[in-house]
Parts: C-alpha cells; sequence; structure tokens
C-alpha cells in the first residue's frame, strides 16, 4: 500500500497548527485520495483545533469537500438541505461547466431522500468529503440521524465522510471499526506556542514619539511570551487549558500588567520585578469569571451596580420581590411564627419515649438556600407581603399590586411554576433572584430581610 | 339536535355557491387599521349632561374643549420625551455605526440598553433608536419581542423575514418568495445583505427579560457561527440589570458577547406634571391638591411608566369635560364671545348652585349689595356678565400661582437651603392655599436677607425675568456694587450673622454672653437698604400670587380635584369588591330586611354570604358537617318575619328548582349545596386532601 505521505505538506501545517503534527499525519494517510475509510471520527474537547487541522488538511489535499457546521442548522431538515448546497457549490466550483446540473436545488425532508439526492449531486469520478462540524450538537436530531450519516460512505462510493465530535460515546454511530483520531488538550508548550502567535503590542496605539524609550518589538513578543508563561502557570493550567479562555484570560491581564511599563516606572525586560509588583493579579481570580462588559466600560464595581440598578424599582414592588423571596425560601409551617404579630407559641408535642429500639432519624439539616426556590401560591405571597409592608400601605388584590406582579413576573424576577386551577390566588409562582439582591433591595426600602428569613 | 333524532342531515343552503370557489379562503392576520379608529373617534362626542336637557352644541362644545385643552400638552410632552432621550439615542446610534465584530475572539458586537424596570416606557426610546439607526442606509434593523418568538425556529424566520422585507421594493427581489432556502435558513439573509450591500445587521431584542434563556443562547450561539459572513450588532433592552442579565446565560455565551453598556436615566415625573400644568398655551384647566398629590404618590409607589402617567392625565382632562357641564365656559379657545348662544337657562341654575357662588353672594351680602345678589340670582343676563368678568380674574390669578411658584423654583437653587422642595411638592401646597406664609416661603425670604451682594447681584437677575418690579432694584446694586469694586470683599446687609460677634464678659467670675452687632459700614448700609427692598417686593409678590385658590369664584370650573373617577379607572379593586359583597351583603342589596343585621348574620340574605361568613369563622381546614349545623341553624330559624327571608330566598334559587306543586319552601339542604357550589366556583374552598369530609380554605379576606 502506498501511502505516500507528502512530507511537505507536515512541513507546512507544522507551523500553522502547532502541536498537531501526529493529528496531520494520521488525518493525511486516512485521507489518502486513492483508499481510506468511509468514515473518519474526530474528537476532542473544545478549542483543540480539530477544525482547523481538518480543514487545513483538506484544502491541502486539493480534494473537493464541504465543510458543514451544525452550529448553523436549526433543524435536521436545514442541516441536509444545507449539506446539498454546500455539495452543490463545492462541485460547482470544482467544474464550473456543469453548473446547470446541479443547480436543482430540491427538497430534503428525510435521510432517505437525502441519501438519494446527495447521489445525485455528487461527481461521479474522483473522491469527494464531506465533513459534519460538531454533529453530536446538532439541535432536534433524531436518533438514527448519527448512524445514518455515518453509513453513508458505504452506500455512496466515492465518498468519505468525517464526523467532528466532542466527546465520542461508546455507542454513538452503532457501527465498529471507525478510525477516531483523538485532538488532546494543548500541553503547556503547545499552548505558549499558540499564544506567542499572535502577540499583544505593548503600547497599541500611541505612536513612538509618545514613550521616549519605545521598546522594539521584540522586547514586547519577549515579555509576551513570559507574561503567557507566568498566567498559564498561575491561573491557566488549573482554570483556563483550553486556548480560547486562555487567551481571553491572558488578554485580560495584560493591560494591567504592563501598565508600570507604559508609566515609565520599570524597564521591558524588567519582568521579575514586574511579576512582583503585579502578583495580586495572578492570585486573584476575577479574570477566569466571563463578563460581557470590558471592565473600562463600567468604572464601578458589579455589586453595587446591581443594588443602584435594582433601586429604580418603586417602593411596593420592592416589598413585593421581598415577599416573593421570603415565601420561597421559608417553609411554609414557620410563617406563623415569622408573620404574625402576637405568635403564640406552638403546642410542643410530646417526643415518644426513647428507647434503644426507636432510633432517632437524624435530622439533616440542609441551608434552605442551597435547596433552591420553592414555588409557592399567590395567597401566601400576598400574605406575607401584606404581613412585612409598613403600617398603612396598601392592601394586595387591587390592581396596583396586582399590576406589579405581572410587573415582576414579565421582568423575570419572579416565575409562574403552575397555574392553579380556577382557585382563588391558585397559581403558583417562585422567586427568580439571589440573597444579595433582595438583602440590597430591602434595605434600600428599610426592610431587613434577615428579620424574617429561617436559617 | 334533539333526542328522539339518531342523526341529522345537513343541508347548505347554497351548494353551487359552494362548488364555485375551489379553495376557502385563508383567514390572514391583518394589523389594525388605524384609520377606523380614529375615524370613529372624530365623530364621538359627550353626553348631554344637566339631567339630559344640555343641548348637543353644548355637548360637542365641551369635547372641542377638551381636544383643544389636552392635544398641545401632548405635544409637549412628546417633546420633553424626546428631548429627554436624545441623547442616548446618538450614542446608540454611534454605537452601531462603528461596531465591529473582532475577527480573533469570536466576540459579537452587543450593546446593553439599561433602562428603568419598565417594559412599555422603552416603547418610545426604542421606536426613536430604530429611527435612528435606519437613516444610515446600510443598516438593517429589526427589532424583537419576546412574544412574538417562542423558539429559535420562528426567530430566524422572522429576523429573515423583517430583514429582508426591507429591500423587496427596489429591483423585484422578493427574498421570502423564492422558495430556494427554508425560510428559517440564514443563508437567506446573508444572499440579501450581500446583494444589497449591507453593512450591518442591527438585532433589537426589546425586552430581554421576556426571552427565554435557552432561546437567547441559541440565538447568540447561532449568530456568532455567521459572524464572518454576516455584520450582526446586537442590542439587548434590559428592565433589571447588566449583572441579573449575566447571570441568566450559560457561561460559553457569556463568552461570545462583548458588550457596551448604556444608561438610561428615567424621566423624573416632576418634569412631566410641571410641563403638564404650566403649558405654553392656557389650557384653562388645573388640578387640585388633593388630585396631584395622590397621583404623584402613585407614581412613586408603583411602576408607573411616563405613558401611564400622559394616559391618565389625559384621563383626568376628559373626566372633567366630560362630567362637568360647566366647562363649557372654560377659556381655552379664542371664541368666549358667543357664550350667549350657547348657554341655556340650566346653566345659570348649575352655577347658582356651586359653593363659589354662594361664597360670592355671601360676600356681596356682606358689603350690603343686596340688590346685586337679587339680579344675579333673578336675571341670567347679570350672572353672565358676572360670571364672564370674574372667570378672567380668576384664571388670571391662578396663573399667577404658578408664576409664583415658578419665581420659589428659580430662587431656591440660589440659596443654601437644607432641601429644596420640587416645583410639583410647591404646586401642592401653593394649591391649597398653604403657600403663603408657609415655613418653606419664610425660610425663603430669610435667607435672602442675609445674602451677601454678589450672590444677590445673581438672584436679582434670575428674578428679572419673573419680575418687573426689581428691574430698578437691579440698577441700584450695580450701581453700589461699581462703586466699591475695588474692595473685594463682598457687601454684606445688616441681617448677615457675620455682623453679630458673640462676646464674653466675665463678671463676677460670672461668664456672660452677649451679642453685639458691629456698626455697619456706609456701604452695608446702603445694601442693607436694597436687600430691604428686595425683601419687600418679594414679599408682596408672594403675597399676592399665592391666594388660597379654593376661595376664587368658579373655581370649580377651572380646578379639577376630584379623586374617585381615577381611583376607580386606574386602580380597581375587584377582590375587595367580592370579599364585600359577601360579607356585608346589604352594603349592595340595599334592602330593607337585612338592615337590622348590619353586621351579623341573617337568614335574609343571601346563602352564599351567610356560607362565607361563616367560611371566615373557620380554620383552613373546615368540618362540612359543621359548616352544615350552623348553616342550618340559621337559614332555618324560626322567626316572626320568617316569611320575608322565605320571599328573598326564593329569589336566590333559580324557579326550575321548584316542582310543580311542592311548597315554595326549599329545604335548608338543597341551599347548603347551592351556596356551598358558588362558593366553590368563585375558587375559595376545594375538597382537601388531608382530611376526609373537610374542605380546604383557599382565600382569605383582606389579602
Amino acid at each position: 500500500m502506498d501511502l505516500n505521505l507528502p512530507e511537505e505538506l507536515v512541513l507546512a501545517l507544522k507551523d500553522i497548527i502547532p502541536g498537531r503534527e501526529p493529528q496531520i499525519r494520521q488525518l493525511t494517510s486516512l485521507l489518502s485520495p486513492v483508499s481510506g475509510p468511509s468514515t473518519l471520527v474526530v474528537h476532542g474537547t473544545e478549542a483543540t483545533g480539530k477544525s482547523t487541522t481538518t480543514k487545513a488538511v483538506l484544502k491541502f489535499l486539493e480534494n473537493p469537500f464541504a465543510i458543514i457546521r451544525s452550529q448553523e442548522c436549526v433543524t435536521t431538515r436545514h442541516l441536509l438541505e444545507r449539506t446539498i448546497a454546500a455539495v452543490n457549490k463545492a462541485g460547482i466550483d470544482e467544474k464550473a461547466g456543469d453548473g446547470a446540473l446541479y443547480a436543482a436545488n430540491g427538497r430534503c425532508e428525510s435521510i432517505s431522500a437525502f441519501i438519494v439526492l446527495l447521489q445525485k449531486t455528487l461527481p461521479s469520478v474522483g473522491k469527494f468529503t464531506l465533513v459534519f462540524d460538531g454533529i453530536d450538537r446538532q439541535r432536534d436530531a433524531s436518533p438514527t440521524l448519527l448512524p445514518a450519516i455515518a453509513r453513508l460512505g458505504e452506500l455512496i462510493t466515492n465518498l468519505s465522510v468525517i464526523l467532528i465530535v466532542t466527546v465520542p460515546q461508546p455507542r454513538l454511530l452503532h457501527r465498529p471499526g471507525i478510525p477516531h483520531i483523538r485532538f488532546p488538550p494543548y500541553t503547556k508548550a503547545e499552548a505558549l506556542q499558540i499564544v506567542s502567535l499572535s502577540p499583544l503590542v505593548l503600547c497599541p496605539s500611541s505612536p513612538s514619539d509618545l514613550i521616549p524609550n519605545m521598546p522594539k518589538d521584540e522586547d514586547s513578543q519577549w515579555l509576551w511570551s513570559r507574561f503567557c508563561g507566568a498566567v498559564w502557570d498561575s491561573l491557566g493550567q488549573g482554570a483556563a487549558r483550553d486556548i480560547t479562555s486562555f487567551r481571553s484570560v491572558c488578554s485580560q491581564l495584560w493591560k494591567p500588567f504592563t501598565e508600570p511599563i507604559l508609566k515609565g516606572d520599570y524597564g521591558v525586560r524588567e519582568f521579575a520585578k514586574l511579576m512582583v509588583r503585579n502578583r495580586a493579579l495572578f492570585q486573584s481570580e476575577a479574570a477566569l469569571t466571563k463578563s460581557i462588559i470590558t471592565p473600562n466600560t463600567s468604572p464601578t464595581s458589579s455589586k453595587s451596580a446591581v443594588v443602584k440598578a435594582l433601586l429604580a424599582l418603586p417602593f411596593y414592588s420592592a416589598y413585593l420581590l421581598v415577599a416573593a423571596y421570603l415565601a420561597s425560601y421559608n417553609p411554609p409551617r414557620l410563617d406563623q411564627t415569622f408573620f404574625t404579630k402576637t405568635s403564640e407559641r406552638r403546642k410542643r408535642r410530646r417526643a415518644p419515649p426513647s428507647t434503644p429500639n426507636h432510633r432517632k432519624i437524624k435530622n439533616r439539616k440542609i441551608n434552605r438556600r442551597l435547596l433552591g426556590p420553592q414555588a409557592f401560591v399567590l395567597e401566601r405571597w400576598l400574605a406575607i407581603f401584606s404581613a412585612i409592608v409598613p403600617d398603612g400601605g396598601v392592601k394586595g388584590g387591587g390592581a396596583d399590586v396586582m399590576g406589579q406582579i405581572a410587573t415582576l413576573g414579565r421582568l423575570g424576577l419572579v416565575t409562574r411554576a403552575g397555574t392553579g386551577d380556577g382557585e382563588m390566588g391558585g397559581e403558583k409562582w417562585r422567586a427568580n433572584v439571589g440573597w444579595e439582591v433582595v438583602r440590597g433591595l430591602g434595605r434600600a426600602v428599610g426592610c431587613e430581610v434577615e428579620n424574617y428569613l429561617a436559617e | 339536535m334533539t333526542e328522539y333524532e339518531s342523526c341529522f342531515i345537513y343541508k347548505p343552503g347554497n351548494i353551487e355557491a359552494h362548488l364555485s370557489d375551489e379553495r376557502p379562503q385563508k383567514r390572514r392576520k391583518q394589523p389594525p387599521n388605524s384609520n377606523d379608529a380614529s375615524s370613529q373617534c372624530d365623530k364621538a362626542t359627550f353626553l348631554p349632561l344637566l339631567a339630559g336637557r344640555e343641548r348637543t352644541e353644548s355637548a360637542q362644545r365641551r369635547y372641542d374643549l377638551f381636544e383643544a385643552a389636552w392635544n398641545p400638552l401632548d405635544r409637549s410632552l412628546n417633546d420633553v420625551l424626546t428631548g429627554h432621550y436624545t441623547t442616548i439615542v446618538h450614542d446608540v446610534a454611534s454605537f452601531v455605526k462603528n461596531a465591529e465584530a473582532n475577527p480573533n475572539t469570536q466576540e459579537l458586537p452587543s450593546g446593553l440598553i439599561v433602562g428603568a424596570p419598565n417594559v412599555t416606557n422603552q416603547s418610545s426610546l426604542t421606536d426613536a433608536i430604530t429611527r435612528q439607526i435606519r437613516t444610515s442606509r446600510d443598516t438593517v434593523v429589526v427589532s424583537l419581542l419576546s412574544t412574538q418568538l417562542p423558539n429559535l425556529k420562528t426567530a430566524l424566520k422572522y429576523i429573515n423575514q423583517q430583514a429582508t422585507s426591507q429591500f423587496d421594493g427596489n429591483a423585484n427581489t422578493n427574498w421570502a418568495g423564492r422558495g430556494q432556502y427554508l425560510n428559517y435558513d440564514l443563508q437567506m439573509l446573508h444572499d440579501c445583505i450581500q446583494s444589497q450591500g449591507v453593512r450591518k445587521v442591527v438585532l433589537y431584542l426589546r425586552d430581554t427579560e421576556g426571552f427565554d434563556e435557552s432561546l437567547l443562547s441559541d440565538l447568540i450561539d447561532t449568530f456568532s457561527s455567521w459572524m464572518d459572513r454576516i455584520p450582526v450588532v446586537l442590542l439587548f433592552g434590559i428592565a433589571t440589570s447588566t449583572d441579573l442579565f449575566q447571570e441568566r446565560l450559560p457561561q460559553a455565551t457569556l463568552g461570545l458577547l462583548q458588550a457596551t453598556h448604556f444608561e438610561i436615566n428615567q424621566l423624573d415625573v416632576n418634569i412631566l406634571f410641571k410641563t403638564i400644568m404650566t403649558p405654553v398655551r392656557p389650557s384653562g384647566l388645573w388640578l387640585g391638591p388633593n388630585l396631584s398629590r395622590s397621583i404623584l404618590q402613585r407614581h412613586k409607589e408603583f411602576v408607573q411608566t411616563t405613558n401611564d402617567f400622559a394616559r391618565s392625565m389625559k384621563y383626568l382632562y376628559m373626566t372633567h369635560f366630560f362630567s362637568n357641564p360647566l366647562s363649557i365656559l372654560t377659556t381655552n379657545r379664542d371664541d368666549v364671545g358667543n357664550l350667549e348662544s350657547i348657554l341655556q337657562h340650566e346653566h345659570f341654575e348649575a352655577i347658582r348652585t356651586l359653593p363659589s357662588f354662594r361664597r360670592y353672594a355671601k360676600k356681596l351680602m356682606d358689603d350690603g349689595d343686596i340688590d346685586s345678589v337679587r339680579r344675579l340670582l333673578d336675571d341670567d343676563r347679570t350672572l353672565l356678565d358676572a360670571v364672564r368678568t370674574n372667570l378672567k380674574i380668576s384664571e388670571t390669578s391662578l396663573r399667577e400661582v404658578t408664576a409664583g411658584i415658578e419665581v420659589l423654583t428659580t430662587v431656591q437653587p440660589i440659596l443654601s437651603l437644607k432641601k429644596n422642595a420640587t416645583w410639583s411638592e410647591l404646586y401642592i401646597l401653593a394649591m391649597s392655599g398653604e403657600l403663603d406664609g408657609s415655613s418653606l416661603v419664610r425660610e425663603v425670604l430669610l435667607s435672602i436677607k442675609k445674602m451677601s451682594s454678589d450672590s444677590m447681584h445673581g438672584l436679582i437677575t434670575q428674578l428679572s425675568h419673573h419680575l418687573p418690579a426689581i428691574n430698578k432694584i437691579s440698577e441700584d446694586l450695580s450701581k453700589l456694587m461699581a462703586a466699591t469694586a475695588d474692595d473685594p470683599a463682598p457687601l454684606r446687609s445688616e441681617h448677615d450673622v457675620h455682623h453679630n460677634t458673640l462676646r464674653t464678659t466675665v463678671v463676677a467670675q460670672k461668664v456672660e454672653l452677649s451679642k453685639q452687632t458691629a456698626a455697619l459700614s456706609k456701604q452695608d448700609m446702603e445694601y442693607s437698604k436694597i436687600v430691604n427692598r428686595v425683601d419687600t417686593v418679594l414679599r408682596e409678590y408672594f403675597q399676592q400670587s399665592f391666594i388660597n385658590p379654593q376661595d376664587l369664584f368658579l373655581h370649580e370650573i377651572m380646578i379639577y380635584d376630584a379623586k374617585s373617577p381615577y381611583r376607580d379607572a386606574f386602580t380597581p379593586r375587584p377582590r375587595f369588591a367580592v370579599e364585600r359583597a359577601l360579607s356585608s351583603p346589604h352594603d349592595y342589596l340595599g334592602c330593607t330586611c337585612c338592615n337590622n343585621a348590619r353586621n351579623g348574620l341573617s337568614p335574609t340574605q343571601p346563602t352564599a354570604a351567610i356560607l362565607y361568613q361563616l367560611y371566615l369563622e373557620s380554620g383552613s381546614q373546615i368540618n362540612v358537617s359543621d359548616l352544615w349545623s350552623a348553616f342550618s341553624t340559621i337559614v332555618a330559624a324560626e322567626d316572626p318575619e320568617d316569611e320575608e327571608a322565605e320571599q328573598q330566598r326564593n329569589l336566590f334559587v333559580p324557579r326550575g328548582d321548584i316542582k310543580d306543586g311542592a311548597s315554595t319552601n326549599v329545604t335548608p339542604s338543597a341551599l347548603f349545596s347551592q351556596a356551598l357550589a358558588e362558593l366553590k366556583y368563585m375558587g375559595m374552598i376545594k375538597a382537601s386532601r388531608k382530611k376526609a369530609d373537610h374542605l380546604a380554605k383557599l382565600a382569605w379576606k383582606g389579602l
């Protein structure tokens, strides 16, 4: 068997896609035009270069191919029709004159119709490669879709199929003997090499005359690679192992890290001093929690922003939300002790004589806040509301309060948990806000939520 | 179909007609035709008042007056709103213009528009933003509402439709009609924007909270995978806060967004209120203190949007013109001249019953002018003349009240007072006649007396716009200041604390404190004179303007202060009404038989009401047998006036229940079952699962 590994291919791709050399070799050999399996599974966790490598290899091999990303397909039918369209397009590009032949663009509602249509559409000579990217995450996929796609190559001779999936489950394809290529997570050296390919510059937009001793490019690059190594050791290897999150952590920390250089306190090569000065950056985990707001746009800290924004809730809405939280997190049997003005001590039941036979069942206590919100009926909500509202407040049941309840529901601060069957105040609700928010809100309107909350 | 027929034959009336058209026409959703509604509104008019004797022309005139009073206000309210939102609209538009996707990071540029926690208020804002963005040619805006989009498929379909339909007009390209792609395939959008040269597609999610979390993340996911082909900018309208929004989305989705934050400041309701109360063109109507207070209070305590506020104001204006026949005297239109032709005798009778007319007449009597009172009572023409002159006077003085408030609000920020009262607070005080001589005005006057010359100068320039009388003083002050220009220290008046020193003297081993006023320099004396003049002018001015509006003759025509129509229309309390009807039915029935048992049970009451009162006394689990015995003792009570109760009860029992020939005496057990069924129907009880033969109580009174 003539594998005929083009060594130049590996050499060419090695620099573009670092750290994936064995995978490139495997792919090339398996995808060689002469022979090779009809179906191939490429798997690996997120951001390990599966799609990039596959695409690059296919491009290099100069076989006609089409890539279909399941992420873009809403239904199975959508996936199939997009596949046909993509095959069409690849075929037309291949032989421009035959465009009319493949223009017949048909509907394709099931997998059987798909196979027929595919047979018609595919160019009769030469090997064609179909890549299903992320097929395991296809929306609305029937359980037979994947096995059927895995067998496409058996039915159509000159077709080979590559399935790119995250985790290869053992019985995913219902067919043994399919070669799998694993893309393992990058090691430290590989990750650093990749991140160093696109270094951030020291001072992005400032012209060189602004800073007198403008650092040279190689200095900046040197600093970037050292910095990335430090980030990997401190945060990356534990919490941001994949390339995308590692890169985002690096780019987030880069600006505060290099600030002393721009100020002129340190030179570019004084990495050790910079590390000591900025050690707090690598100790805190703030960079790991994702936030869509870039820090420079919102100078205030996030916690105060929540409270401040929620302060805009009108007076009684705030009380309603607090009441909803209490109803969700307090057990109903304790309502009497918390919310009645003259709470009578309930008569304690006499405990049964404890004999060695009657083992006491241990009370397993879990903090109710950890259990998640419980559903409660509207009647209870209104009762708690009128109990905690300051004297002379409004009564529930009026249009104002009911309107507030509807608004809170629409804002997603409380969610509906079920409808009462025509009972008065029977529909169920559930609070959908966290403790911090409720406490802040309660304080803003003068209500200490802790006083009413069961431990 | 009756019970003896086993089947029935359907005979369509016109078979030919049915056969002729092969397919029944599909019903299409049509947008509500706005023209129809408005044309109906044009014809609308008010009902004739004065016990139906009012002429239709008068009713029509009241309607016209209402329109003339409200429409300019509506416009100015809109102007205020648009002016308020201008900056944010421009910010968002420029953000959209400059937004560029970062090819390295797969992050979609997105703007978070965080507003006050109400949903509908944003509609005017969102429209403005959409309009502003649409002005640039190469941008497509699709605005999404959560109610329209239950799932991803529908959402994408909707986006495709909306985006491509904007180009349907030119170059006969009907993208949706081509059938080349599935209608939720974004390839369609891609082709469309490529051929039309669109550089940005803006998706505006108006109410982000309403969207399902999974739909949101699916949508973001899909568009981020299309990012290299479709340049999408997302705009999120957020009513709560950015952090709550972030908490709802999964981390993976958050990584796909790169957001910029826009904060909308809620428009202060005081500004809106002031806009309405001080219109450019006088509307001839003022709101009374009680009503204003309750409206503003309600606005503060509950979510009430600016639109709601405008709506309730409109309702109040309409109620005034709808329900007050004398509102035709309102002078917001120029054609006051032909009043004689419109007014009829009933109008004059109505004027004579007004409390303010009585007060007016009494005052004339006290002055000894009995003849004119007689003439006012007898002669309609004399009354009309009096009304005319007095209306003008009253209106002018009301306008002076608002002008006086304006002066107060201009003066307040210049002085360093502990707390500046808002315009509406001052208005409420002024309209209830409490502003003149109030501690607030006194404090203002006192601190003016203590002002130094340089701040006084600023004050006088501010005031000169409102008070012409102060111009003379202003000249004098300028002269005085020019004379002392070489002295850097400002002049101080005699009332200033700077001139008082505390002196301690020790006399016979006792410390004595004594206040001593330092001798004033000549300039200071001069200045003190000026200060005193300013004080007098202002004091007189305030005294003149802040009259008690309730003392004005015909104030009923110009001041609307009825709270109950507003309360009934905007804050109904259905639950309270049901509970009250059941617990004390006499309040609604008004019958004589239940009168003596106002607070208790009586057999004459409707059975559901009796049962409800028993129900209120019980706990959360109700024993049916106990309930029945209590019920039967009340209903079957042997009373001398039992007959009456009997009749009453029969009223509430359907006739069908009483069999022919049987006595009309319905058994208590039937009544009990009926009452129980009624309570169940109202959703107050259900069968308990905890105990046999028990009912669970579901509703508590007074919640």
